[in-house]
């Protein structure tokens, strides 16, 4: 099993919009079992927590919804990035990049930034 | 912005939320498919896979769970639910909820009532444009002499030494209106009763002079077609404005009465316009409003030589102003206060001997007279005892609040141990408090309007107060406030021993606070009692005070012609004339003539004369017809009555009450002594008789000294007309209003049976009786149900303890008063206390109390007796439960 880490809790969200960038319209299991991949299975995920943030991604206008087909033949509700939510990615990738170089700075001394 | 969104999706996902949740559950369903597919591509048994797809997803009823919290905003979904379950708690123990609805509905019903009319009375301006910027005019002069001005009713409480008042002459208010350099507006109004007629409707009504920037000055735009304006006032034009209510109710609002001839006393007039509802008096703001309005200069014509427009001896104009933002009252006082120096200098004042009068400028916002002193003092002891009654309702939810979270132990230690956490807990509790209270705040809003009707007695205002949005918003925040106020103690209490068995020291320590709370609502309860025993007993002694005169089958009659040309010889003869008819009249014991009503607050007093010092006071001086005590039965005490040979003779006559000769004659004998009234006569007038004390204008004051004077003696009419009947004066009354309108179809007659006069005098005691009295029972009631279900909870929690001590040789009569014991023992606690309140109240009760110390021990006793029935009766169910216990069953009891 997987270790729990504390960092994705704050950015579920932005892992759902990058992994939604990267394969267009997918629906939650997809996008669960993406998140896990993509973390090269250091990730554990309880696929349950997903829906809430996808519930509130979708109140907020960054994603929507509807009913599709899958690759498997199963009726499924399809997420896709909006184009509010494709700024929103921008913008928090970015904020994340400035906050990872800033605490690189603390824990690693030696290495200026280039 | 994002964030608003998605709140504001949240805030709708609270309340739309069926079609999202079998979205939600096919989702759901979806993704264990697709899940389970891929499990069993690895190789997995069905029932393996779908066991690790729940597993991986973390349960279904968890996430269910999340999603639901995300869907919604939990607080406000929670609360939802925590009033659908408060109104479910409330309708399983309806007998419960309907008691304490009720007292709550009264108790903020009467409360919200008794604000909407002290709104009125303290908040209310006049209802024009920017009333802020209105000031009002008054003068006062140095001297206590009587005023020969109109007041129009109002009697304004100046220091003794001063006369105080709000009218003044034409040429004064011309001079201050051409003169002043600080008031734009400068306007005059005057009431006046006039006859009016248009097709078939021929009444008197209320009208109003204005001066021709009157409107123009308040602002106020007209119902229809136009209001009156300088023009019509410079010119005397011959025109009327309606009031909208008079139109509605005489007209039935049709838009037709524009340019249509009005008669006013006979004169031919037009309607140009409707003034708009809601405008009233700007006299003082207790609702009245005119009927018609006409232009100032109209008043010489229409009111013929008793004109009092070009007579500058003649004060009854009122005058506001409307200033400019930016001045002051003191710069509008420095500016006019010369030129009415000026005015009144010069020979204009109402009274010689008044000196130098000078003028004062006012806020007018609430009119020319401001009445809030006269009508808070009336509503300051019903507002304590609503505020009282309401505090008992409140001790006595919170203590049946605090029984039933005792009960409900169970269900909190239930619901606590499936995770609900105290808050969640309280927060619950009190959604119940505050549900209960909204349906007694609907309860109540009904009860206000009845209990509108009662204050209305108090307070005297004309028109009925009616519940508007402030009043509402009062309720509402009443309506929180006791939801907390009864609701936060018990629901701490009740959670607050969660998940720990509650110790014995605790239940017992609940009982206490139990008992202490139904004592202080007994104090409480005793005290108001107290009160309205007070009070009734106070109006039963006014109502059987003895007047000095027989006011049963007795009558008065007014009779008032305002033709023009109509002089005072004519209405003399006419009244002559009736006193003359009526004394024909079968059932008729005697009549006779009177220069004033009795006990009507009339009043009219001079300065008289003895031995050639004008006294300081003044004393009721009434001009009298022959017959008179005959007639009112005031029997004489030495010497004679006035007879009608007296009036030949020219020298005026008087009999003088007893207190007169007490207070000027040092109780010896005044028969045959003489003193002046130069108002009345320049000849001495000579003392015939004595009669016994009479009460004058009202009846809580002490009968005065008073002059009974004959009417041939002097320069004064008189204009009542008393009957004596053998029974019922209806159909002599009857009868007599016919012949004068015979006489003179546009005579306006008033008049009332003596006893009824009386009565309506009596109006604001009988409403404060009836108030307290109403809310004292409710107090009390209210109190004993209290006393009713601590005991009833106690003997529940004690059946252990009496099965014990019936098994040790107890009887069923020792059990029984043991807990009667405990009531009369709190109830007399409480009692002792309330006495002890009443007492210290005294000195605020004494001041409406007539005859009456506020320590009579007959209406302490009625009250404690009352208490104690009603404690034992509210006792004695509990007590018969306790001495009924089986020891075999208690003992078997949880």
């Amino acid at each position: 099993m997987a270790p729990q880490i504390d960092i994705w809790q704050g950015t579920l969200s932005l892992m759902v919009l990058k992994t939604l960038q990267a394969l267009g319209p997918m629906h939650g299991y997809g996008i669960a079992r993406r998140i896990e991949q993509t973390s090269q299975n250091r990730l554990a995920l309880n696929y349950g927590t997903l829906y809430p943030q996808l519930l509130k991604l979708e109140q907020e206008g960054a994603i929507a919804a509807e009913w599709g087909v899958s690759d498997k033949n199963r009726r499924a509700r399809f997420y896709r990035l909006t184009p509010a939510g494709r700024r929103q990615l921008e913008r928090e990738t970015r904020e994340w990049d400035e906050a990872h170089d800033i605490l690189a700075l603390f824990l690693q001394p030696g290495k200026s930034r280039s | 912005m994002r964030r608003l969104l998605g709140l504001l999706r949240r805030v709708l996902g609270t309340f739309v939320t069926r079609h999202r949740d079998r979205e939600f559950e096919a989702e759901m369903e979806s993704h264990l498919q697709l899940h389970i597919d891929d499990e069993m591509a690895a190789g997995r048994s069905p029932v393996d896979a779908r066991r690790r797809a729940l597993a991986k997803l973390g349960g279904l009823a968890a996430t269910r769970q999340a999603w639901r919290e995300q869907r919604g905003v939990p607080r406000i979904d929670a609360i939802r639910k925590d009033i659908v379950y408060a109104l479910r708690q409330l309708r399983q123990s309806w007998g419960w909820t309907a008691v304490a609805v009720l007292s709550l509905g009264l108790g903020i019903g009467a409360n919200v009532a008794l604000f909407a009319v002290a709104h009125r009375a303290l908040a209310a301006t006049l209802a024009v444009r920017d009333p802020a910027t209105l000031v009002a005019l008054h003068w006062s002069g140095n001297n206590p002499a009587a005023v020969n001005s109109s007041s129009y009713g109002y009697w304004a409480a100046a220091p003794a030494a001063q006369t105080w008042a709000g009218s003044f002459s034409y040429a004064a208010f011309d001079e201050m209106r051409r003169r002043t350099r600080t008031l734009p507006h400068l306007f005059a109004f005057a009431p006046v009763d006039l006859r009016f007629s248009s097709g078939s409707v021929r009444e008197t009504l209320q009208m109003q002079f204005v001066s021709g920037n009157y409107y123009p000055a308040l602002g106020v735009r007209p119902r229809l077609g136009r209001l009156l304006s300088n023009v019509d006032d410079e010119t005397a034009a011959s025109v009327v404005v309606l009031s909208e209510e008079y139109w509605k109710r005489r007209f039935n609002g049709d838009p037709a009465i524009l340019g249509s001839a009005v008669s006013i006393n006979e004169h031919a007039f037009s309607v140009v316009g409707i003034a708009p509802a809601g405008l009233g008096d700007l006299y003082r703001p207790d609702g009245r409003t005119f009927d018609v309005v006409l232009p100032l200069s109209t008043e010489p014509v229409l009111v013929g030589e008793r004109s009092r427009l070009r007579n500058p001896a003649d004060w009854w104009l009122l005058v506001m102003g409307r200033r400019d933002e930016g001045t002051s009252l003191s710069q509008i006082q420095a500016d006019l206060a010369p030129v009415f120096a000026n005015a009144a200098g010069a020979g204009t004042k109402p009274r010689a001997d008044l000196g130098p009068l000078s003028l004062s400028v006012s806020d007018g916002r609430r009119g020319v007279y401001d009445v809030r002193p006269e009508q808070t003092q009336g509503m300051t002891i019903v507002g304590i005892t609503f505020a009282v009654v309401l505090g008992i309702v409140i001790v006595n939810l919170a203590n049946l609040f605090l029984f039933r979270g005792e009960t409900r132990q169970r269900e909190f230690a239930m619901r606590s141990t499936l995770g609900a956490s105290r808050g969640r807990l309280v927060q619950q509790l009190l959604t119940e408090s505050l549900a209960l209270s909204v349906i007694g705040m609907l309860v109540g809003l009904a009860c206000a309007e009845v209990c509108l009707r009662l204050l209305a007695g108090t307070t005297g205002t004309a028109s009925p107060v009616s519940l508007n949005a402030t009043a509402l918003v009062f309720a509402m925040s009443l309506t929180v406030c006791t939801a907390i106020c009864f609701g936060l103690f018990p629901a701490f209490r009740s959670t607050s021993a969660l998940g720990a068995r509650i110790p014995l020291s605790r239940v017992t320590g609940r009982r206490r606070i139990a008992r202490v709370l139904v004592a202080v609502q007994v104090t409480l309860s005793a005290a108001l009692l107290v009160s309205a025993g007070l009070l009734t007993r106070s109006l039963i002694n006014l109502r059987s005070t003895p007047s000095g005169f027989n006011a049963e089958n007795l009558a008065f009659v007014r009779v008032r012609v305002e033709m023009p040309g109509y002089g005072p010889e004519r209405l003399t003869s006419l009244r002559r004339d009736v006193l003359g008819y009526a004394r024909t009249l079968p059932g008729i014991e005697s009549a006779t003539m009177s220069s004033q009503t009795l006990l009507t607050g009339d009043s009219n007093g001079s300065r008289l004369e003895f031995d050639g010092k004008v006294a300081q006071e003044s004393t009721p001086f009434v001009v009298v017809g022959t017959d008179y005590f005959k007639t009112l039965q005031i029997p004489i005490r030495q010497g004679r009555a006035l007879s009608p040979a007296d009036d030949a003779g020219e020298e005026p006559l008087a009999v003088v009450t007893e207190a007169f000769a007490a207070r000027w004659y040092a109780g010896q004998s005044p028969i045959g002594r003489t003193f002046r009234n130069r108002y009345f006569s320049p000849q001495p007038i000579r003392i015939i008789g004595v009669s016994s004390n009479i009460k004058y204008a009202r009846m809580r004051a002490d009968a005065p000294p008073i002059a009974f004077v004959n009417e041939g003696g002097g320069n004064r009419s008189t204009s009542v007309l008393y009957v004596r009947t053998v029974d019922d004066p209806s159909p002599v009354l009857a009868r007599i209003r016919a012949f004068v309108l015979a006489q003179e179809p546009t005579a306006d007659v008033r008049m009332s049976r003596q006893t009824e006069a009386i009565e309506a005098g009596y109006q604001a005691e009988r409403a404060f009786a009836l108030a307290s009295s109403t809310f004292g029972l409710l107090a009390v009631l209210v109190s004993m149900v209290g006393l009713f279900g601590l005991l009833s909870y106690a003997v529940a929690r004690r059946t252990k303890e009496f099965g014990v001590r019936v098994a040790l040789g107890a009887t069923p009569h020792d059990l029984l008063r043991s807990v009667l014991v405990e009531a009369l023992t709190i109830t007399g606690l409480g009692t002792l206390l309330g006495i002890g309140l009443s007492f210290a109240a005294s000195g605020f009760l004494g001041r409406y109390l007539f005859e009456l110390s506020p320590y009579d021990p007959v209406t302490h006793g009625g009250a404690v007796v009352i208490l104690f029935v009603v404690a034992t009766v509210a006792g004695a169910l509990p007590a018969w439960r306790a001495s009924r216990v089986e020891p075999t069953m208690a003992l078997r009891h949880d």
